[in-house]
């Protein structure tokens, strides 16, 4: 116990500014394999990891929407990773219909992005500088009034007032 | 295994190229099951969670321990030893992995992030997840991939400390690939073999996917290819819009298809509800026999609604005929949800269900907001009895720092709970989850797999560290 303790304050202190983003490569909704280095653009790079069995997911999608119109020409690349297993996925592409989601949609059943990032809440919505591939922030599970934060702090990372 | 994961632990931070990331969940309890002594049990759990990368290399651990009064429930194991080569489109797995053959009729291992089970004949806790310890390899070039598999799922209702033999009485092998076909359409295919103290028997199984004017249509059929009775499972989904009405059709039929301790998880045709109440009502798949059909449309009416009707249904014929069925509405506009379910499932002993509540949240700008969910159900249960249950939880939330909230239940035969929760977010790496007061267990169902969760009085503190 002592051990595991020790491990976890050395390697807090030790690696808390290595937080970055490695290429991964998933499957599409529409079938094709693609990879977060393909989609991420050269600006800022939001990913949402949600599900159709998550209420709050639903609650932060609209929002995200909202942001990717916003800010989708002024550097801001979207990517939502679906974490549904296999008894939703014939769900996926009607769900999404109904909120309008025009970004890409890549499929993580496996959780193998979800563990690499070490996502624990439903959803988590990830900000990251797509040129350093560095995280940004990291908003674990959603509450009223994170669309305005993310939006500030995606403005401020564009520098736009 | 012990010994190679703490290799990983001293060797990783070598690496100046390297990058080492993890996760730690601390949790404490004291209390118990409502009905049971000492009022005052107090145990502690923790995971530790490390991975290391360099460039397409990987090797990523887990430690779990737990400590409680009953030394013989205690253990300290490395759970979980990966190592994975990922570039491009190859892919080399070994030690613990995650593998899902098609939609599951086969194979499915799973993990349900941040979650800790417990059950009520070992009283320990752990990780729930599924994984299978054995190694995969395989190509994945979008228009063309094959993948071999081996090794021995876990059956996660043995927590660790128990011999390994027994967490995993089975073993698969599998060969699984696809390819590109004519119309964009998808062909594949899987031979798997499972081997248990039993022996071993083979089972095959076909895919396709078909998109056609605007619709996707996919359809999965497994069977048993050894001699002895028939055992098959057959699935087939339809998903496309209408104008702006997104829908999907679902059909299922499976025999005696639970395979070895239930490693492999068949689409269940339920909807998965985030509703506490309906979501302890979930109708299980009970794959000895099960037949029948889901359809789910999303309908948006204006800007801001969306309409969302369900209608789920199903046939056993086991020793006689039991049935289940399910017809949900559900609206949403903005920050506000309402839903109403009927239905009755024979299985759980549920007729005549109705299910009614709704959320609402009340943002406050950029400072947070209040959130109340408020549920309520009847039904007749076997036997005779009407059971009545109510839901409602409270909450006020400061947007990434803090939130407070309560949650109270109460059923027709005199039980409440009664609980408060506080929850706290550091501009750092870290997360603490304090409640203490009565929380009702039951059947919960998360990320599509289900399991029993305990009833619990006391008091309950959680740190998540991510690093």
């Amino acid at each position: 116990m002592r051990t595991s303790w020790i491990l976890i304050l050395f390697l807090s202190i030790s690696t808390s500014l290595t937080a970055q983003v490695s290429d991964f490569r998933l499957k599409s909704l529409s079938g094709s394999m693609d990879s977060y280095s393909q989609l991420k653009g050269d600006g800022l790079i939001l990913i949402d990891f949600w599900a159709t069995w998550c209420l709050p997911c639903a609650e932060a999608i609209p929002g995200i929407v909202d942001l990717h119109k916003e800010f989708g020409s002024k550097g801001l690349s979207v990517i939502g990773i679906n974490v549904d297993g296999p008894r939703n996925t014939s769900k996926l592409r009607p769900y999404l219909h109904s909120f309008g989601v025009t970004y890409p949609i890549l499929l993580d059943p496996d959780y193998t992005v979800m563990s690499d990032l070490n996502v624990e809440a439903m959803p988590t919505v990830v900000l990251i500088d797509a040129k350093t591939d560095k995280i940004l922030h990291i908003y674990a599970g959603y509450r009223p009034g994170l669309e305005a934060r993310i939006k500030a702090d995606i403005q401020k990372a564009l520098g736009i007032d | 295994m012990r010994t190679l994961a703490l290799l990983l632990c001293c060797l990783a931070p070598m690496s100046l190229a390297a990058q080492i990331s993890g996760s730690h969940i601390g949790e404490f309890q004291i209390g118990n099951l409502p009905d049971q002594r000492p009022k005052d049990r107090s145990s502690l759990y923790n995971q530790l969670n490390l991975a290391w990368k360099d460039g397409p290399f990987r090797i990523e651990s887990r430690f779990e321990s737990y400590e409680s009064q009953e030394s013989f429930r205690r253990y300290l194991e490395p759970t979980r030893v990966r190592f994975t080569y990922l570039s491009g489109m190859y892919a080399v797995r070994l030690g613990h992995l995650n593998e899902t053959i098609g939609r599951g009729l086969l194979l499915r291992t799973y993990e349900i992030p941040g979650t800790i089970y417990e059950d009520a004949a070992y009283r320990t806790r752990y990780a729930f997840q599924r994984d299978l310890f054995g190694a995969s390899a395989g190509v994945d070039a979008g228009n063309y991939g094959f993948r071999a598999i081996k090794g021995r799922p876990l059956w996660n209702i043995l927590p660790p400390g128990l011999p390994e033999d027994d967490r995993r009485p089975d073993g698969i092998e599998a060969l699984t690939g696809y390819v590109a076909a004519p119309f964009n359409s998808t062909v594949g295919g899987a031979f798997m073999r499972h081997i248990d103290a039993f022996g071993s028997r083979g089972f095959a199984m076909g895919h396709v996917e078909i998109p056609l004017f605007g619709w996707n249509l996919y359809s999965e059929y497994a069977r048993r290819t050894s001699s002895g009775d028939p055992a098959y499972a057959a699935y087939v989904s339809a998903d496309g819009a209408v104008g702006p009405v997104g829908l999907s059709i679902e059909l299922k039929r499976y025999h005696d298809f639970r395979l070895g301790a239930g490693f492999n998880d068949p689409p269940p045709l339920v909807r998965e509800q985030p509703w506490a109440l309906l979501n302890r009502s979930t109708h299980v798949l009970e794959t000895t026999d099960e037949r029948g059909f889901q359809v789910e449309a999303y309908i948006p009416l204006g800007q801001s609604t969306i309409l969302t009707l369900n209608r789920s249904q199903a046939r056993n014929e086991l020793f006689r005929t039991f049935r289940y069925q399910s017809t949900y509405a559900e609206v949403a506009h903005k920050k506000l949800k309402v839903f109403v379910e009927a239905g009755s499932d024979d299985l759980l002993g549920e007729t005549g269900r109705r299910t009614a509540g709704g959320q609402l949240m009340i943002p406050a700008g950029r400072a947070g907001g209040f959130t109340i969910n408020l549920q309520a159900q009847r039904f007749d249960q076997a036997g005779g009895d009407v059971v009545r249950n109510g839901y409602l939880a409270m909450a006020w939330s400061a947007v990434e720092t803090w939130s407070v909230g309560t949650t109270a239940e109460t059923t027709s035969d005199g039980r409440n709970w009664l609980g408060g929760n506080l929850s706290w977010q550091s501009k750092g790496p870290h997360r603490l989850d304090v409640f203490a007061g009565t929380r009702r267990g039951g059947p919960a169902c998360t990320s599509g797999i289900c399991y029993d969760v305990l009833d619990f009085e006391g008091a309950e503190v959680k740190l998540i560290t991510r690093f």
